[in-house]
């Protein structure tokens, strides 16, 4: 049977980096998919998700109910996220500067060629909502989680997982409400 | 999941509603049950709506699905998340690396707004190890000093056909200087000879190099600093100060070794921490700082000097006449910009006695060499974590903390003392379980035996009466103490006071010799809250007191806490500030602490009980200056600098000392302001009155609730005046004067929208809507510009104090909303500051007498003789103009039959042509415009 995230965590505490291991494979897509929530490129979600778990590693120690571990882990990739986002946009604004020899960016990301326009807007849509609205619904969606899975990984009752999905559904219906999907009808 | 009736064979069919929370769990749960199915579809058959709402909810779910479909990381994420996790032995438990801990990450995460991290490309990540690393000690480094032309030219070892280094922004900001041409250097970016990085002015850039995916070595540049690459160990640093922290284990090719070169030498490492101060002026000395291993100077071009030992703790200068100075300890304050302890530096300045002898080592009269590894020093700032000492003598306490640090002989010293020194007192009760420095670890240790640590490393035994040391050293952004901001999952009903200090508590803590009640104590109820809270009510049930100090919490009988931070003057007579009413710091220390909680907590507030009088009901900190809440409601704001000079000097930082004017009650009638001038000389003021200042007809002013700073006020402002403090005396004069012309102002309201983030976007409106209803007339042709957290207006000192103190009403209405178990919802339109409240509940008062109609009398009577608003606890104040003119005739008879006071009163008003106004505190009649 699969180590609850507490057990990891002990385990990792006591030296075994290989928990430490399990626990990122576990949570890797969530973090990662939160990252590019905020409009990164799959590259550098990737930069974030790995800093997020180099940081969760950092202080592991400090992490008082290891229950919590996901949602801990997540409140991390929110901070981490929004670093990065925020130095973004202020490079953005400073890009003046003669772009001489600069690295160039991969003629095609790996992650947005595939996603094509729709899903980026789908995930720039979920870029809008607060953060815990933004968990459940990756949780769901990307991982397939059941509001009861979902509850029980980030130790929140049952109806405050289903009352965000209810709100971040509605939202994202809301925000969909009048745009055409490529294969659907109009929603 | 309760979405159906019970009866679901054959039962009634769903009802819009109940088809609505159906398909919401659908969605959520992607599954519905054969009947919630069934029942569903029979529903959908016959109503469009429901099936409209069906069919987008599905469409809907498909599109996440598919946008998150394929959705990864790359295949060895993983493994290289592991790979660049801190390496075993680098730290006895791998989760902890120096320096970093949550509350240091949250503190870095909200200050991002200054960060400018450039992220490295992704193989630069995968290849690059965390961040700073202290290498391990008991390395000698080498130090040679040459021609600087001839090495760049030559070097040791001739021309490097190295690949360059990779250079990543770890913080701060840089540009690259290429072939005269500037950018921004880009992540992960391969520096090429002759390539120039400076760090933009600011903050200190800290650069990660590497090579062959391999640290080499990360460099802090001081903000203005330029360093050039010449091979990817070779570097010329032409402008600014820099700090190299070397890896032992970089990679390198035989005899090449990391290199630095300056105008008057160069310095060439194998592993160690060592700063260069390179002076502006080319014709002064360069100075090498080194903080861990030993070094040996040698001078060469034409001098002869034998080489010298430079130990860790010592610096010593690179002569522009040639040769090398004597060691002499590090300087405090040396290169503080990057060493942030750099007056601790002191604890470690004897560490190696017999260093700095001059004589170079047996066997060994060359400039190069390697001199033998010497015992590792002690590093004073390193955090230790996860150590109990508790029930350990101080010699056992300090060896086990030397065996940690590789058997450090200034902790093994220490301990031969405390044997010496016969510290038996007791055992320590000390366990750290929290990061703290092992400098302070160090002093708490010996504090429990009544000992005190100096410079040096040394222990003595402390005076009786001697005053415990500065309780914040270290610390002054207070971050540590944060964790006592945290809010505490609910403990057991009953349990001892020592173990919920144990279990619950998120900091270090210790507590006097036994004054902890060994008894289980019944917890208080809400046994959750935060961490303060419950530690101000676990403390006051068990009869003990607490203090923040010195990076823990400290429980003890209130005597003992009293004596701990009853410190009036700091050792070197600078005046102390009392914070929080727990710790003492020095002015200074306290407004940077503050400073820092402000910046990231976006609140702080502290009473002022310096040397100056307490003059101020709240202090906030803002990132510049100090806003201050006087007595009378007045708000000020005054810089750092300012403060600082006025505090120490203990001269009143307000132009307007209040707080005797707001002991005393207003008078209730004013008549004159020679009847004003005569309270206020109770209170040891002044009041200098214009010579033309008119009489207040009788009854004009009628004080029920303003105490005597806010009558003088009121009585100025009915005449057209204002008042305002002027060498020492109260003086009311020309508005203009008073509160200056008008001016844009700003009202930050950062703070409010982050207690209440569901408004946060209409805060700005909205608290401009409130400020108008609670001040019509001060505000009246203002027009506020809201923007995202702020509000801006052009008005006068008078009208930035209103709404400031709107503004901060609001915030501790909000705070204290934040405080309960179970808030109920703001509505901050509806909001209103608690004087507004009260202000409206008077004038809601029934009329006096059960009247149902005013007689034919004279205004001023019915207002003021008549008694049927005796009863009205509020301030009602009268136009003297409009008094004097009504006074001359009666009114008509009024009915009043079922109104209330307030109703009441603006039937009178109305009746004898004036208009009722609710500006700030009172009730004002005004003449129609």
């Amino acid at each position: 049977m699969a180590r609850s995230d507490a057990q990891l965590v002990q385990a990792a505490l006591a030296g075994d980096r290989e928990a430490f291991g399990a626990l990122v494979d576990r949570h890797r897509r969530t973090v990662f998919a939160l990252a590019l929530q905020r409009g990164l490129q799959s590259a550098e979600a990737e930069d974030v998700a790995q800093e997020v778990f180099i940081k969760a590693y950092r202080s592991l120690g400090e992490l008082k109910q290891p229950e919590a571990f996901a949602r801990w882990l997540y409140g991390i990739a929110e901070h981490v996220g929004a670093d990065q986002e925020r130095v973004r946009q202020r490079r953005r604004r400073e890009s003046g500067l003669e772009a001489m020899n600069e690295p160039a960016a991969p003629p095609h990301d790996r992650v947005t060629q595939a996603l094509g326009e729709e899903r980026e807007r789908i995930l720039r849509a979920l870029g809008e909502l607060d953060e815990a609205k933004r968990v459940v619904i990756t949780m769901r969606y990307l991982e397939g989680l059941t509001p009861k899975e979902i509850a029980e990984r980030l130790g929140e009752p049952r109806g405050t997982v289903r009352s965000r999905l209810h709100h971040a559904l509605s939202y994202l219906q809301a925000a969909f409400g009048t745009v055409r999907s490529p294969e659907g009808p109009e929603a | 999941m309760n979405a159906l009736p019970s009866d679901t064979n054959g039962g009634p069919p769903l009802t819009c509603d109940e088809a609505r929370r159906v398909i919401q769990y659908l969605t959520q749960d992607g599954d519905l049950k054969d009947v919630e199915r069934r029942l569903l579809a029979l529903h959908v058959k016959t109503c469009a709506a429901c099936k409209g709402e069906l069919d987008r909810r599905r469409h809907l779910d498909q599109r996440l699905r598919k946008a998150f479909t394929g959705l990864d990381t790359s295949p060895e994420f993983t493994e290289r998340v592991l790979e660049a996790l801190p390496a075993r032995g680098e730290a006895d438990s791998p989760a902890w690396l120096r320096g970093e801990s949550q509350s240091a990450i949250d503190a870095l995460a909200r200050e991002a707004g200054a960060s400018s991290r450039a992220k490295p490309s992704p193989r630069e990540r995968m290849l690059r190890a965390v961040r700073i690393y202290r290498v391990p000690l008991g390395v000698a480094a080498l130090i040679t000093i040459g021609v600087l032309g001839a090495w760049l030219r030559h070097g040791i070892v001739g021309d490097s056909t190295k690949a360059p280094a990779l250079a990543s922004i770890e913080a701060g900001e840089a540009k690259l200087i290429r072939d005269g041409h500037e950018r921004e250097l880009p992540p992960g970016y391969p520096l090429k000879e002759g390539d120039v990085v400076e760090a933009l002015a600011g903050r200190p850039l800290r650069l990660a190099l590497s090579s062959a995916a391999t640290p080499i070595a990360t460099v802090h540049l001081a903000p203005g600093a330029k360093l050039k690459a010449f091979a990817r160990q070779r570097y010329e640093l032409i402008a600014g100060d820099a700090y190299f922290d070397v890896r032992k284990d970089r990679p390198r090719e035989p005899g090449e070794n990391f290199e630095v070169g300056t105008r008057h030498g160069r310095v060439t490492v194998v592993g160690t921490s060592f700063g260069i101060v390179l002076p502006p002026d080319a014709t002064k000395d360069v100075t090498v700082v080194v903080d861990e291993g030993t070094v040996e100077a040698a001078s060469g071009g034409s001098t002869t000097a034998a080489p010298l030992r430079v130990t860790g703790g010592f610096e010593a200068d690179l002569l522009a006449a040639g040769g090398v100075s004597a060691a002499r300890p590090i300087a405090p304050g040396r290169m503080a910009w990057h060493r942030p302890n750099a007056n601790a530096t002191a604890i470690a300045q004897s560490t190696a006695p017999s260093a700095n002898d001059g004589t170079a080592p047996p066997g060994d009269a060359g400039v190069t060499g390697i001199a033998a590894p010497s015992p590792p020093a002690i590093d004073w700032t390193a955090l230790e974590n996860q150590i109990d000492f508790r029930g350990r003598a101080l010699p056992a306490a300090l060896a086990l903390l030397a065996a940690r640090h590789g058997d450090a002989p200034e902790l093994l010293r220490l301990a031969e003392q405390a044997k010496r020194l016969g510290a038996g007192a007791g055992p320590s009760m000390l366990r750290v379980q929290c990061p703290m420095p092992v400098e302070r670890i160090v002093r708490w240790l010996a504090r429990e035996q009544g000992l005190r640590l100096e410079a040096g490393a040394r222990l003595r035994a402390a005076d009786p009466g001697e005053l415990p040391g500065p309780p914040e050293a270290g610390d002054p952004s207070g971050t540590a103490a944060r964790g006592l901001h945290a809010t505490l999952p609910p403990a057991p009903e009953a349990i001892a006071l020592a173990e919920w200090l144990d279990e619950y508590l998120p900091a270090n803590w210790l507590a006097a010799p036994g004054d902890l009640p060994p008894e289980a104590a019944t917890m208080p109820r809400p046994a959750e809250g935060s961490a303060r809270t419950l530690l101000d009510e676990v403390c006051r049930d068990a009869g003990l007191a607490w203090a923040w100090y010195d990076g823990l919490v400290y429980v003890a009988r209130p005597e003992r806490i009293e004596a701990l931070t009853r410190v009036p003057q700091a050792i070197d007579g600078t005046p102390w500030v009392r914070l929080d009413g727990h710790t003492h710091a020095p002015w200074r220390a306290g407004l940077e602490f503050f400073a820092a909680r402000v910046r990231n907590d976006g609140h702080g507030g502290f009473a002022l009980q310096g040397p100056a009088r307490p003059l101020v009901a709240e202090a906030a900190l803002q990132p510049d200056s100090l806003k201050l809440h006087y007595l009378c409601g007045r708000v000020n704001r005054v810089r750092f600098a300012e403060a600082l000079w006025l505090l120490r000097d203990g001269t009143p930082l307000a132009t307007l000392d209040t707080e005797p004017l707001n002991e005393h009650e207003g008078p209730r009638l004013v008549r004159t302001w020679e009847e004003l001038a005569a309270e206020v000389r109770e209170t040891g003021r002044a009041l200098a009155v214009p010579e033309n200042a008119k009489v207040f007809p009788v009854s004009a002013f009628r004080n029920r609730a303003l105490r005597l700073g806010g009558s003088i006020e009121w009585a100025a402002r009915l005449q057209g005046l204002g008042v305002h403090a002027r060498d020492g005396q109260l003086v009311v004069e020309t508005p203009e004067a008073c509160y200056g012309a008008p001016r844009l102002q700003v009202l930050r309201c950062d703070t409010q929208a982050a207690l209440l983030p569901a408004e946060a976007a209409a805060l700005p409106e909205t608290l401009a809507e409130t400020v108008r209803v609670c001040h019509p007339e001060l505000f009246a042709g203002v027009t506020f510009h809201p923007l995202k957290d702020r509000l801006l207006f052009e008005g006068d000192r008078r009208q930035l104090a209103a709404a400031q103190a709107v503004l901060y009403a609001l915030e501790s209405d909000l705070r204290a909303r934040a405080a309960e178990v179970a808030p109920a919802a703001f509505d901050l339109r509806a909001w209103r500051p608690a004087w507004r409240l009260k202000l409206e509940q008077e004038l809601a008062r029934p009329l006096q007498a059960g009247a149902e109609s005013l007689p034919a009398r004279s205004f001023p009577w019915l207002l003021r003789s008549s008694g049927y608003f005796s009863n009205l606890g509020c301030t009602v104040l009268v136009d003297p103009a409009a008094m004097d003119r009504l006074a001359q005739a009666d009114l008509p008879a009024l009915d009043v039959r079922g109104k209330n006071a307030g109703q009441a009163l603006r039937t009178l008003a109305e009746a004898a042509g004036l208009r009722m106004i609710l500006e700030g505190e009172v009730v004002w009649l005004r003449d129609k415009p």
